[in-house]
């Protein structure tokens, strides 16, 4: 009996999975001799119901709260690069936290791929703890690693808990493990498929070290591995009390309830959609560092009846060090789908996840195989796809009546990050990803509000930029400025979020290296709709300043632009050795508008303009709001606004040609 | 010793307490008076004395203490209706409190639903416009250096500019001033210099410790309610002495303790959400009575539900505090608030048919359904009602009638979505409320490394003493304290009456180990120094103050500080290792077994001092009575706990005392609660008049 069952239990293609990247098929090839915990009560009354979904999610809080305790590194903490996740027994996703989005929806491939490839050898046992960061399986890059854990009752497997958490560093050619000068997977940190670090309750030392000793810094990722590890004992030892309290037929039972109510609501919404096909393109600026080509990328999203497919025909060739593989493709859509549809499903991803195909082509950088680099996937490729998948999401939604208010116009329009490293104020050796970076506008504007200037990225609900003197205790660097930047957010009838700009130069030490890897700086990744996109990031040094003596003559330049220094603009893949008086800046993203320019009330532009978030220029040219008095007193001249917005339609309306006629 | 008075201004109403030398409490209401609080204030106070047969005058010449937990400023906040303020940050720092460092400025302080609602989510007004933020050149940097040199000739450019602005309170708010203030100093001199009248705050002086935007928002916030409520108190406080009150007003901190009204002038942002710090004293007082170390304090009252810790009888404190989604410096008791109480609405979602309670409310207009002034919504004091836990003929000691009829169709119109009987329904309202309840409460405890099997659980709040005593059992707390019997139900009152003054100064500047001890005394002397002033010029002797010393220490580029007590007198190195050894062993505690990071090294983040002066304290005591008590009568009541009815004892207050003991399942009723007995459970009062639920007591 054992010999036979072992004959037809294969599991999936895991080398075909290795290059290609792994796509569960509807039925998983499970080993026989692990049992699924199947057994749920049908009927569960609406209180105990309520008693229990709240209980379940406040389980997956505590999870969540135990990573953010544990770890206490500060790209764990400010970024919160890190979400913790309920599956059910065959993966689907029920409860996801609200920290970094994309995280969730990718544990269900891990936990998918365990069962199937897992299940005989080593097996998959109670107190076990799975351990991946294998970006062909389920990863955005190989800094984000997995810890999964099955949860037992008696003798079957009930439910898993996961956690994802950024690494700081774990290997590859560049501190930070971002590296946007990767020929391919060599050059970076190497993907390592689920292994058992934890069997049966023990922890697997020689496995651990095997892992940390990848890392520039393995006591800071020691510190996140205990974290994980105890993030995942704390959602099983409090999943098990449940179900020892509820019985295990009705907490499975809730847990379905769950999956089923936020189907349902997906599902109901659907019916209110039109059916078609919408598209969305964009370009990447540069496969790697030192490359100014640009890529051309797309997404197609066609409804029918009650299922959403997404595909990426159009998508050139994985190249360079800018790619992203399916699983972080197929992430991507729910950071979108959650958000925009699910707001009221407390994002329950499996529920639509139900309802979504996903139709991808290997081989590009949206879906990229093996041995292309990777490692920027979670920071370039991902923002890329989320960006052209909001724009499809946002146009089908916009055809609804129903549900058009529920749209969001786009996300930042690009993002980077740099990531630093050199010797410090103190004199000791040090390495940091600058999270700056989170400070962009990336909730765009919806059909009756304005984005949200400043309000951070969509896909990371909570959070926080670091102080700026935080930054400066922890690292050599002394802060020009901070600022909102004017005519970032998009302008239309209802305004795009404003981006940041930071600004910096070393202090008290003689140079800090920097690496960025970016993506949207030559064009927005989103165009928004009917509005107008938002501005990109931009990167630039200002070399050999006189920031020095500025200083001296007791003056704080506000702009990168009044220093005398060689100004130079950077490409979003660059690295940099920043000297004492080279000046640096970023200028994070803004999302875009929604609606006509020409359409806002005159009011709120001046208001922008006072607050610095619009231009004069913006807001007569752009807007067609012409304005009396100067600075932050100005005023509308209302006759004046009403005369020049009809001339601007009057110009547009003569610029219009039907492309069908030019040709 | 005479009457301590407390006056607690609320939205709706303003409640007066009067304490007498017996510990008898005597309760009076008023209308709030948003025009001017102040009249709701005497008002109030007016009622009070009259209830005791006595004119405002005589209740006032004849009273030691008065004390006040005030809006004023909360309010001026939420309504942005606050001064014409404006803030000078160093040039490059402007923004500072428009990015409010990016999604936390969305997301801070609202429920989880809120936050993964992007179609309504935004950020708030700002505090100050952004026309009123000006930079100054001017620099500090991580080592206090100055790198750039304050620039006079524009700052005074820059007063000139307020001047012409028309402000009336002036923010000021400098990159590193905490470790540096003669930037800020100087700058406040010259604001001083070109303004007249005008209301000054500067950060190193409030708040001056690490972190810009918390440091900022604070010093904004003091200046933005700055002026309105320096009147408001100064007002009252001259009014108090017209009718003959001898002392200073007491105004209630968020962070604990009371303040002089001289001191809530200069310091208004101190009173910000002191409302539950006032039960939380009032604990921390009783928790020492009866010798409890660790307590879970819980508040229901009509539109929330609030709880608090006390762990080795002192209440946990946050070093900030947050108020319409800005984050803020200022040590505040630990607080938690969601929205379930008396009035929460219980409602059948309709596209699943699931029950929700909450967080709705039916406030105290129209009230619930049961009060009969046209509030139809199914409301968590209906279903009390229905199950049979109030007593109609008897509520809030026959001052209010209450209805059971429109509570019956308000539920039943629930019971038919539900697809149940009415009493299951009702049941199922309670069953839910309660479990919101317990989550949070676990959130609170177990999530944050505490187990809620080791405390003991206070009920107060007008509905606290109901549904608190049935959270214990799924939480595994063996003891719950109604304080005070009727008292429960103002026990923020009694809290705020029983509070000590409290002068907490604290400083950034971060020091690595090994730290050297004699700079770090010098601190701590230089802080003690300040605070024991305070208190000698408040007219406090030695023996009446007493003084804690704390350090926030954290592993070196970690991100976790912890709060850690630091011995008295000239510190010794051996002392220095005290304090790392109990930073280590409170990091363990508190975020577990090997989250610590030692290899990193430790800094020293904050220094801080917090003396308190001592105040008279009001006396409890219960009535002697003799025998055993009978209930009332006996009523069916339907338990949520066991899902079924059960013959229940009713009581009354009135006929309780020192040594009764009460056997579950049972119902108290008194003027200002009622107190549900559990099946199963039993109940003790003790000598000062204490409702003890032992559960699973009975035998």
């Amino acid at each position: 009996m054992s010999n036979e069952t072992a004959e037809t239990h294969t599991g999936s293609d895991i080398w075909a999975d290795f290059r290609e990247g792994y796509v569960p098929r509807d039925e998983l090839d499970i080993h026989p001799s692990l049992t699924l915990h199947t057994d749920q009560a049908e009927e569960i009354d609406p209180i105990t119901h309520e008693v229990l979904r709240h209980r379940l999610y406040s389980i997956n809080e505590e999870h969540g709260q135990t990573l953010e305790n544990v770890s206490g590194s500060p790209v764990a903490y400010y970024a919160q690069d890190f979400n913790p996740t309920i599956t059910a027994e065959d993966g689907e996703v029920i409860f996801q936290g609200p920290y970094i989005q994309f995280f969730s929806p990718i544990a269900e491939l891990q936990v998918k791929w365990i069962l199937e490839n897992r299940s005989e050898n080593p097996g998959i046992e109670p107190g076990d703890v799975f351990l991946s960061n294998d970006p062909w399986i389920g990863a955005t890059h190989q800094p984000d690693v997995h810890f999964i854990a099955p949860v037992f009752h008696d003798d079957e497997l009930f439910c898993w808990v996961v956690n994802t958490l950024h690494q700081y560093d774990i290997g590859g050619i560049n501190p930070g493990s971002f590296c946007p000068g990767a020929e391919d997977v060599f050059h970076e940190s190497s993907p390592m498929p689920p292994i058992k670090i934890v069997e049966g309750g023990e922890l697997r030392e020689d496995l651990r070290q095997l892992y940390l000793r990848q890392s520039r810094l393995p006591q800071m990722v020691g510190l996140d591995f205990n974290a994980q590890i105890a993030g995942v004992n704390v959602a099983r030892n409090r999943l098990r009390e449940v179900i020892e309290e509820y019985d295990a037929a009705t907490v499975k039972g809730v847990m379905h309830q769950v999956l089923d109510d936020a189907e349902s609501k997906f599902a109901q919404k659907l019916e209110k959609i039109p059916d078609g096909t919408w598209r969305a393109r964009s370009y990447m600026d540069g496969a790697k560092t030192g490359d100014s080509d640009i890529y051309v990328g797309e997404v197609q999203l066609t409804k029918e009846g009650d299922t959403l497919t997404f595909t990426n025909e159009g998508t050139e060739a994985n190249q360079g060090a800018m790619n992203l593989t399916y699983s972080g493709f197929r992430t991507g859509i729910m950071s979108v789908v959650n958000p925009l549809m699910m707001y009221d499903a407390m994002w329950v991803a499996g529920g639509a996840l139900r309802h979504i195909e996903i139709e991808t082509e290997p081989g590009t950088f949206t879906h990229a195989t093996w041995p292309a680099a990777v490692s920027t996937g979670g920071q370039i490729g991902i923002e890329f796809v989320i960006a052209l998948v909001n724009d499809v999401v946002a146009r089908m939604l916009a055809s609804s009546p129903e549900y058009k208010r529920d749209l969001i116009s786009g996300t930042h329009e690009s993002s980077g990050a740099v990531a630093q490293a050199g010797i410090d104020q103190w004199g000791n050796e040090f390495g940091t990803m600058n999270l700056d970076c989170m400070g962009l506008g990336g909730v765009g504007a919806s059909p009756h509000k304005d984005g949200i200037d400043t309000g951070g990225v969509y896909w990371a609900p909570k959070a926080p930029i670091p102080n700026m003197e935080y930054n400066e205790q922890d690292y050599p660097i002394l802060y020009l400025y901070r600022d909102e930047v004017e005519d970032s957010g998009g302008a239309g009838e209802y305004r795009g979020g404003a981006g940041m700009h930071y600004c910096w130069k070393p202090h008290k030490t003689s140079q800090i290296g920097n690496v960025l890897a970016g993506v949207g700086g030559a064009i927005p990744l989103s165009r928004g709709i009917s509005g107008y996109p938002g501005a990109p990031i931009r990167p630039r040094v200002s070399r050999d300043s006189d920031v020095d003596e500025r200083f001296a003559r007791r003056e704080i330049p506000a702009r990168l632009d009044d220093l005398d220094g060689d100004l130079e603009i950077l490409p979003t893949k660059s690295e940099d050795v920043q000297g004492p008086t080279d000046v640096w800046e970023v200028r994070t993203a803004g999302s875009p508008g929604y609606g006509d320019p020409l359409e806002r009330d005159p009011e709120r532009v001046a208001e922008d303009v006072r607050r610095g978030l619009v231009s004069r220029e913006a807001a007569t040219d752009v807007y067609g709001v012409e304005l009396a008095g100067a600075g932050t007193d100005v005023t509308v001249r209302e006759l004046a606004t009403e005369e020049h917005r009809a001339e601007l339609r009057e110009r547009r309306l003569a610029n219009s040609v039907i492309p069908a006629e030019v040709a | 010793m005479g009457y301590l008075c407390n006056v607690d201004t609320g939205g709706t109403h303003t409640d007066a307490v009067v304490i007498d030398e017996n510990g008898d409490v005597t309760e009076a209401k008023a209308p709030s008076t948003p025009d001017d609080f102040a009249r709701g204030f005497f008002n109030s106070l007016e009622v009070a004395a009259d209830k005791k047969g006595l004119g405002l005058g005589d209740l006032l010449s004849e009273s030691e203490l008065v004390s006040h937990g005030t809006t004023v400023g909360t309010n001026a906040i939420i309504e942005g209706e606050g001064t014409r303020s404006a803030l000078l940050t160093t040039r490059g720092a402007e923004d500072v409190i428009f990015i409010m460092r990016a999604a936390t400025g969305r997301s801070k302080g609202l429920p989880v639903e809120d936050v993964l609602r992007y179609q309504e989510s935004r950020k708030p007004d700002p505090i100050v416009p952004k026309e009123r933020v000006h930079g100054i050149d001017e620099r500090v940097d991580c080592m206090g250096d100055a790198v750039v040199e304050f620039n006079e000739e524009q700052a005074r450019a820059v007063a000139a500019r307020l001047a012409e602005q028309g402000v009336d309170a002036v923010a000021i708010a400098f990159l590193w001033s905490f470790l540096n203030e003669d930037h800020e100093r100087r700058m406040a001199e010259i604001v001083e210099e070109e303004l007249d009248d005008v209301f000054v705050t500067r950060s190193s002086d409030l708040i001056p410790k690490w972190g810009e935007y918390e440091r900022t928002t604070a010093t904004a916030i003091n200046a933005y309610i700055g002026p309105t409520s320096a009147d408001y108190i100064q007002r009252i406080d001259e009014q108090l002495s017209g009718y003959g009150y001898d002392g200073t007003l007491l105004v209630m901190q968020s962070g604990g303790g009371v303040m002089s009204a001289a001191d809530a002038v200069r310091e208004p942002i101190r009173t910000i959400d002191s409302g539950p710090a006032g039960g939380m004293i009032g604990c921390r007082y009783l928790a020492s009575e009866l010798g409890h170390d660790a307590v879970i304090a819980a508040d229901m009252g009509g539109t929330s539900f609030d709880i608090g810790l006390l762990t080795g009888g002192e209440p946990l404190t946050t070093p900030t505090n947050v108020i319409n989604q800005y984050e803020y410096m200022m040590r505040t008791i630990d607080t938690e608030s969601i929205g379930s109480g008396g009035g929460s609405i219980a409602s059948v979602d309709t596209e699943s048919g699931r029950l929700q309670v909450g967080p709705r409310s039916a406030g105290a207009d129209p009230g619930p359904a049961c009060y009969d002034q046209g509030g139809t919504a199914a409301t968590v004091t209906d279903a009390d009602l229905l199950l049979g836990f109030l007593d109609p003929e008897d509520f809030l000691g026959g001052r209010m009638t209450i209805d059971d009829r429109p509570a019956r169709d308000a539920l039943s119109a629930v019971a038919d979505d539900l697809g149940m009987s009415t009493v299951e329904a009702a049941s199922g309202v309670v069953e839910v409320a309660n479990a919101k309840m317990a989550d949070m409460i676990r959130q609170r405890t177990v999530n944050k490394g505490y187990d809620p099997r080791q405390f003991t659980l206070y009920a107060y709040g007008g509905a606290g003493p109901l549904h608190v005593p049935m959270l214990a059992r799924q939480l595994d707390i063996d003891t719950v304290v109604v304080p005070g019997g009727s008292t429960a139900s103002v026990w923020s009152a009694v809290g705020v009456s029983s509070s000590d003054i409290l002068h907490r100064r604290e400083v950034s500047n971060i020091m690595t180990a090994p730290f050297d001890p004699d700079a770090v005394t010098a601190q701590f002397e230089e802080l003690e120094s300040a605070v024991v002033a305070d208190l000698r010029a408040e007219g406090f002797d030695d023996d009446e103050v007493t003084i804690n010393r704390y350090a926030d220490v954290r592993y070196q580029a970690q991100v976790h500080q912890l709060s850690v007590p630091v011995p008295a007198g000239a510190l010794t190195g051996e002392d220095m290792q005290t304090v790392v050894d109990r930073f280590e062993r409170q990091y363990e505690e508190r975020y577990g077994e090997g989250a610590g990071y030692s290899e990193s090294g430790f800094e020293l983040v904050t220094t801080r001092c917090d003396a308190y002066g001592e105040t008279t304290k009001p006396s409890r005591s219960a009535d002697q009575l003799s025998g055993q008590p009978e209930p009332r009568r006996t009523d069916e009541v339907y338990w949520p706990t066991v899902e079924g009815y059960r013959e229940t004892a009713r009581y009354h207050g009135d006929d309780l005392g020192e040594g009764a003991v009460i056997d579950g399942p049972a119902v108290i009723t008194m003027e200002h609660t009622t107190v549900a007995i559990p099946p199963t459970d039993v109940c003790e009062v003790d000598d000062r008049n204490n409702y003890v639920i032992i559960i699973g007591g009975q035998q």
